[in-house]
């Protein structure tokens, strides 16, 4: 017996995969994981609750949100552009580490995670909710409160969201351009 | 309450001070609870439908099970880089960086590399045998008589005892590396050999990653260890540590002088430059000298009859406010007021306390496995239909807590993960029945118990 399979083809963090037959029905993780090896988008629930798989979509108007891989075939990312935890850290020619996201340092600063299993999931909400509010700037007064709306769909067991929120809200309010001073 | 003194519900003293009078004087006039019917009164008057409440709950729980124990190794290069290798694993409460930063009270700062969840220790060779729980004292002390014997040889990784448990052993290799390597280099540097019989190690301090001593030079640990590898002294440490509700005590003589260590296993690394005699001793595979103990003294297995136990002491504020139309409780917000001894690191016991709060207000509110055929047991249960806590759940932005100091930087940092999600239970549950004059006895509290109680 053989599966059947499609042609796939994605960029992720701006390098192209494929065309590659990957099976019909194959949920974005598994692709993820399996084919491009790509570890550590995180598969919790498989049911798209806990968001600890999420990957980020990266549209051609140049905005971009977060999609669940865990439930999202591989299908739906055909031709798209994406990327996932491994792309996030600023890397050099010869793909090492150079510099975190300032997302991902606060978290390390601020010991935002414990196990670290939903993590990947929230360098992501974290990095698409900054950069849409480089488009599109929030109230200072209105940060909390926009923080805990872009993250409230992901669950963390562990340390009880507080140092998660806390981390985004304060590079929000260090990182100009993303607030403004009036309603 | 279980005051100091007190017998626990097993028959037995909890060793040290209790603290849970202090906690409970600290919530006794905290506002959330001075203040709560003035405030119900004006909440419920400009929200119509809603019921607001305040509730408190406490406990004293033990930590440990009766049978810790655990290996540690510090190792120092001659460029004072710190290397930890120990038993403990990491299971995501912070154990690691709490181990490096307890390598800080002998050695001046956290240790530099971590070997953690380490399960081969050729360096030091423990046997074990025997049940340590049921154990007769006859059988503990015939075992004993081998030096490498202990009733336990390394426990798993259970909440956060790792501050407590697994920084013992850390502690101890770390002062051995300290009195029998640092310390008669730091004597040697400063001219004070002299004066040594006169002078103690437990006087010494680390200011800014330096060693200084009644106003002697301060000396950088980088400095210290390449004196203790030049003139051979110790330089590495590997320990076993068990403990009944006590810690075992062991005598050894290390590089030549006696030494009674909280531990019932030992062994030591020379510096690079020891003399050929005192390599010789070294027989391991990483050149460590393997130790006999002159005696020991283990802890009795009477301490089994009853669970001696360390206490850890928290309670927990509740605001909250009943819906009385969806039946759905919202946390305004919470306040947890702990004592857990000298904090390793306090960044992580705020994020256990966070976390825990977060996990109680699950059981409290949202978390419910019915029991029998259609439970978590047929496989089927998932995030679909088991409510855990979100962000919203939590009062994220609102919640406080308070840790209470220690009594000194002597009393060691106390094991307090699990026990932060027990009280703040209670604290919601009394906080509804403060809101809606209704006890419930059932948990979760549903929106669904909510309106048949209201109805």
């Amino acid at each position: 017996m053989s599966l059947a399979t499609r042609p796939l083809t994605v960029t992720v963090k701006g390098r192209r995969h494929g065309p590659m037959d990957v099976p019909e029905g194959m949920m974005m993780i598994d692709v993820l994981h399996e084919v491009l090896d790509l570890t550590g988008s995180r598969l919790g629930c498989g049911q798209g609750m806990c968001h600890a798989c999420v990957v980020i979509w990266d549209r051609d108007d140049h905005t971009s949100e977060e999609v669940p891989a865990c439930i999202t075939g591989a299908a739906f990312f055909d031709g798209k552009r994406i990327r996932t935890i491994e792309g996030i850290a600023e890397r050099n020619d010869k793909g090492e580490i150079v510099a975190l996201s300032p997302v991902q340092q606060a978290f390390l600063d601020q010991f935002s995670f414990q196990c670290g299993y939903c993590t990947p999931g929230f360098v992501n909400a974290a990095t698409v909710l900054i950069e849409r509010l480089r488009r599109a700037p929030v109230p200072r007064g209105q940060v909390e409160a926009t923080v805990a709306a872009a993250l409230e769909k992901h669950i963390c067991r562990c340390t009880g969201y507080v140092r998660y929120y806390q981390a985004v809200r304060d590079v929000i309010l260090a990182t100009p351009g993303l607030t403004r001073d009036t309603a | 309450m279980c005051s100091s003194g007190m017998k626990n519900a097993l028959g037995a003293i909890p060793h040290g001070i209790q603290r849970a009078e202090a906690v409970l004087e600290k919530a006794r006039t905290h506002p959330l609870w001075t203040g709560r019917a003035a405030r119900k009164q004006a909440y419920d008057a400009a929200h119509p439908g809603k019921y607001y409440g305040v509730g408190f709950g406490v406990i004293q729980r033990r930590f440990g099970n009766g049978a810790e124990a655990s290996l540690a190794k510090v190792e120092l290069s001659p460029d004072g880089r710190i290397t930890l290798s120990h038993t403990g694993t990491e299971i995501g409460t912070g154990a690691s960086s709490g181990q490096a930063v307890a390598c800080a009270r002998w050695l001046g700062r956290p240790a530099d590399a971590l070997d953690m969840a380490v399960t081969e220790w050729p360096d030091l060779p423990v046997e074990t045998s025997g049940d340590p729980h049921a154990m007769s004292q006859a059988e503990q002390d015939r075992l004993a008589g081998n030096p490498r014997w202990s009733p336990a040889y390394a426990s798993a990784s259970s909440a956060s005892n790792s501050s407590y448990y697994f920084s013992h052993t850390t502690r101890e290799a770390a002062r051995i590396v300290f009195v029998h390597g640092l310390w008669p280099a730091a004597l040697e540097i400063w001219g004070a050999q002299v004066q040594a019989p006169a002078l103690r190690p437990d006087d010494a301090r680390w200011i800014d990653g330096s060693l200084t001593l009644e106003g002697r030079e301060p000396l950088a640990l980088s400095r210290l260890a390449a004196q203790a590898h030049a003139r051979g002294l110790v330089v590495g440490a590997a320990v076993h540590g068990f403990n009944r509700w006590q810690w075992a005590q062991a005598e050894f003589i290390v590089d030549g002088a006696s030494a009674r260590i909280a531990a019932d296993g030992l062994s030591v690394r020379y510096g690079d430059r020891a003399t050929a005699a005192k390599q010789a001793l070294a027989t391991t595979p990483n050149r460590y000298q393997v130790l006999d103990r002159r005696s020991v003294s283990l802890p009795p297995t009477v301490n089994n009859n009853a669970m001696v136990g360390y206490n850890t002491a928290v309670g927990t504020l509740a605001e909250l406010a009943v819906d009385a139309a969806s039946g759905k409780v919202a946390l305004l917000t919470h306040h947890t007021i702990l004592e857990c001894g000298d904090m390793l690191v306090p960044q992580l016991v705020s994020g256990q306390i966070q976390g825990g709060t977060a996990s109680g207000i699950g059981l409290a509110l949202h978390e419910e496995l019915p029991l029998y055929e259609d439970g978590p047991g047929d496989g089927t249960w998932n995030f679909n239909r088991y409510r855990l806590p979100r962000g919203s759940d939590v009062a994220v932005w609102a919640q406080t807590a308070d840790v209470l100091p220690p009594l000194s930087d002597s009393e060691p940092p106390k094991g307090m993960a699990e026990v932060v999600m027990i009280p703040i239970i209670a604290a919601i549950v009394n906080g509804i029945a403060h809101a809606i004059d209704h006890r419930f006895r059932t948990l979760p509290v549903t929106p669904d118990r909510v309106l048949a109680a209201l109805s």
